[in-house]
């Protein structure tokens, strides 16, 4: 359902992705992990058509995305790492006005608004202005409208952050019913419990490179790893600090 | 430490490199010179004028002095209020600071040296001319410089103090917010009063000669209030008295005196007062407003449904709605009606029909002028208005081009309206006739929908999602193309139809039948043509540019 060939995307001398490569089935969640500066949100907002990649090919649901950018992106619901609805819409109309966007038909972005409100529990908020909202309020409204018009692949950047428990809770059991109906999950998270509870597989980058890709048995076994958890295999990947801290320590 | 924050963000802010920032830069502060070096040119004829009238000469002076301190004075409570709004209550770095360490009252202070640079620069700036003018016609010595500048700095700081305080007291009552909101629309309608109150007293019979008794009249008229116990009144008298000290230091001193004086007590009264509420003010601004009478209105009245495009008309009109700032654009449009109204009706009823006749074809070119000016302060900032959220509609399977198409569909309606609205005043004022109101009509419906384009696309191409002021989105430089391409526009549609009409006029002035009918089809045909190259040429320029932008 994404297939990222020889993604590269530079900023002058910085090079942020460097020749990436993978691919998401559909009815798989999959884990994108790395350090901060890795390149996963760059990646992320290439996949989304937000950034424009300096070379490779990205396909979303069979559409690529420089060359069928309305189909693409009418498959693709994304949930940003920064909450950003219009201020000064109230959160019903907020999430009508992205379902006409998508082309949903009135009753049906009706429908699916109330819906999506009341499962993230919106419902009393409805008709507040989102700039009244707290930050876990307003994600929860960014994951809605990225939800609302169904779509086949769902690309989200840390979306668990600013969220109570019971809500992170939801969605991470929603990501995986979602998998189960034959959607397409790519999650980039720093949250590695997560990560390694929610994911089939996980791709671990690393200064733009993709390091490793695989489920969390397949990389234990290829790095000949046995009984290692993904945070240790992550750090000793990415060549952060051991977990174990020294007595004493800060 | 917490009072250099905001000056290394500005020493950041300047060392950042980038070509466009330093180009910005440039063109501002030529912008800047050029327009202080008209106010110093006005201000030193009218002082010079008034320096030759025999016995009301200084009196005159002395009373420009006052009026402009008064209008200072109004202008530094408003703008402090703003400010004081927007650094001690609205700033996001304000749970940082208010989570350190620290008594808020350093924080306020911290703040408070923000707000006073924030608010109190402009009327900085247009001291200089003032001065320099009055320095010039007086032959002041270089001490004036200090000493005028020992008097202004207390007459900044007194304001600030004031309205300072005064905010944390309101703070109680109003949420900041919605007192921010409040407080713009207030300025808009004030900002509008005072544009059309000057306007009204036709101010150019001052300088005429032959009108003497105006001078008074205008000055009775304008009524202005002398308050001698003002803090303006004092800045005044100081600053007359500084021109030349050593004629009367006691004037100078008391009123400076006073001045400093009243400064001291005022930031003694507004630190007492910030200690005792500040972090309780602002614990009350930070809470939320629920959802407003507005809100309900505008969900009521607006219609529902519709398409993707349809959608974000809806968006636009809702948050325009909501934003009681946005609606005092509108009185300040309706002032610029009534003050071309009010310029055509000045016209001397005893010039010739072919005067007119021209009159109302150059008028064109001013309609255009007003046009521009509104299509810069409604369209051009619409696509940036849209902020970090913009990244939603790409997201979204819209084309751009289509986006942009249906925001000047809808955005040039009421441009039409109001361009049409003024050709109908000028035609009868102008006793035009009926071939020429409908060649004006026409052009300016062709005006509006090809200044609405280049607003649109030169708004789009210049972007900017993260300013949320529109003002600052058209001191632009994107503002500045769309200005001089919009000129340009203008002045080559007047240009190709000057020539059928020049015919006209003077087949009309000498009876003669109109015979140049294929130069004017060529010349309206071409016109026709650079409109709808701007109006495309535009929008597709503005559609690339938003389909290129990487929003990262």
């Amino acid at each position: 359902m994404i297939r990222i060939e020889g993604l590269t995307k530079k900023y002058g001398a910085l090079t942020a992705v460097d020749g990436l490569s993978l691919q998401v089935r559909r009815g798989e969640v999959y884990g994108f992990l790395g350090p901060n500066g890795a390149g996963k949100t760059t990646a992320i907002r290439i996949i989304t058509g937000l950034l424009k990649p300096t070379a490779g090919t990205i396909v979303v649901a069979g559409h690529d995305i420089a060359k069928e950018p309305e189909a693409a992106k009418r498959s693709l619901g994304y949930i940003a790492d920064e909450p950003r609805p219009y201020d000064k819409l109230t959160g019903r109309e907020f999430l009508l006005t992205i379902g006409a966007l998508y082309g949903l038909p009135e009753a049906k972005r009706r429908a699916r608004a109330d819906e999506l409100m009341e499962f993230f529990g919106l419902e009393a908020w409805a008709d507040e202005l989102s700039e009244s909202y707290s930050h876990g309020m307003r994600q929860k409204l960014m994951i809605a409208s990225a939800l609302l018009h169904e779509p086949e692949v769902i690309v989200a950047d840390e979306p668990l952050v600013g969220l109570d428990p019971a809500s992170a809770r939801k969605l991470r059991e929603l990501f995986r019913s979602l998998a189960t109906q034959g959607k397409t999950v790519l999650l980039a998270t720093h949250i590695l419990e997560i990560a390694e509870r929610l994911c089939d597989r996980v791709g671990i980058m690393g200064k733009g490179r993709l390091l490793e890709e695989g489920s969390v048995g397949e990389l234990r076994d290829r790095l000949k790893r046995p009984g290692q958890n993904l945070e240790e295999i992550f750090l000793e990947l990415t060549g952060g600090p051991a977990p174990e801290q020294p007595e004493g320590a800060p | 430490m917490l009072a250099g924050i905001p000056f290394r963000r500005a020493w950041n802010a300047v060392r950042r490199p980038g070509a466009w920032r330093w180009g910005r830069m440039a063109l501002l502060t030529v912008a800047a010179f050029v327009i202080l070096g008209l106010v110093y040119g006005l201000l030193y004829v009218v002082f010079h004028y008034f320096s030759h009238q025999a016995v009301i000469g200084s009196l005159l002076m002395s009373r420009i002095f006052s009026m402009a301190f008064m209008t200072f004075l109004l202008m530094l409570v408003y703008s402090n209020v703003l400010a004081s709004l927007s650094s001690h209550f609205l700033s996001h770095d304000l749970p940082l600071l208010m989570a350190l360490p620290v008594r808020p009252v350093w924080i306020f202070l911290a703040k408070a040296g923000e707000a006073v640079v924030g608010s109190s620069w402009m009327v900085v700036i247009m001291c200089i001319p003032l001065y320099g003018a009055f320095g010039r016609i007086r032959h002041a010595p270089l001490s004036f410089i200090p000493l005028a500048a020992i008097a202004t700095i207390p007459f900044l700081l007194i304001p600030a103090a004031l309205s300072m305080a005064a905010t944390c007291g309101l703070m109680f009552i109003l949420p900041a917010r919605k007192m921010r909101e409040a407080m713009l629309l207030f300025g808009m309608l004030a900002f509008t009063a005072a544009v059309v109150t000057f306007r009204l007293l036709e101010p150019e019979k001052l300088v005429d000669p032959n009108n003497e008794m105006a001078v008074f009249e205008y000055m009775k008229l304008l009524a202005a209030p002398s308050a001698p116990w003002l803090p303006s009144a004092w800045a005044a008298n100081a600053v007359v008295a500084g021109v030349h000290y050593d004629q009367d230091p006691l004037r100078y001193l008391v009123n400076t005196g006073r001045l400093w004086g009243l400064a001291v007590v005022s930031w003694i009264v507004a630190i007492a007062i910030a200690d005792r509420t500040y972090r309780r003010a602002w614990q009350q601004a930070q809470e939320s407003l629920g959802v407003r009478r507005g809100v309900r209105l505008a969900s009521r009245w607006l219609p529902r449904g519709g398409g993707a495009y349809t959608a974000v008309l809806l968006k636009d009109l809702k948050v325009f709605v909501r934003e009681p700032s946005q609606w005092g654009q509108i009185l300040l449009l309706a002032s610029l009606v009534l003050i071309y109204v009010f310029n055509l009706s000045r016209i001397p009823p005893d010039l010739t029909r072919g005067l007119r006749s021209l009159l109302f074809f150059l008028n064109l070119g001013f309609i255009g002028l007003i046009l521009t000016a509104v299509a810069a302060r409604f369209l051009f900032p619409l696509v940036s208005l849209e902020g970090k959220s913009f990244e939603l509609l790409r997201l979204a399977p819209v084309s751009m081009e289509r986006y942009l198409w249906t925001r000047l569909a809808a955005g040039i309606a009421p441009l039409v309206v109001l361009g049409l609205a003024l050709v109908g005043f000028s035609a009868p004022m102008l006793g035009t006739d009926r071939f020429m109101t409908v060649v004006a009509s026409c052009t300016v419906v062709g005006m509006t929908v090809a200044i609405g384009a280049l607003a649109l696309g030169c708004g789009a191409g210049f972007a900017q999602f993260r300013i949320s002021n529109p003002e600052e989105v058209i001191t632009s430089i994107g503002g500045f193309v769309f200005m001089v391409l919009s000129v340009l526009y203008i002045s080559a549609v007047l240009w190709l139809e000057s020539q059928p009409v020049r015919v006209y006029y003077l087949a009309a002035l000498f009876r003669r039948p109109f015979e140049a009918r294929w130069l004017a089809a060529g010349a309206f045909t071409l016109a026709a043509l650079v409109t709808a190259g701007a109006v495309v040429g535009a929008i597709r320029y503005g559609a690339r540019s938003l389909e290129r932008r990487e929003l990262s």
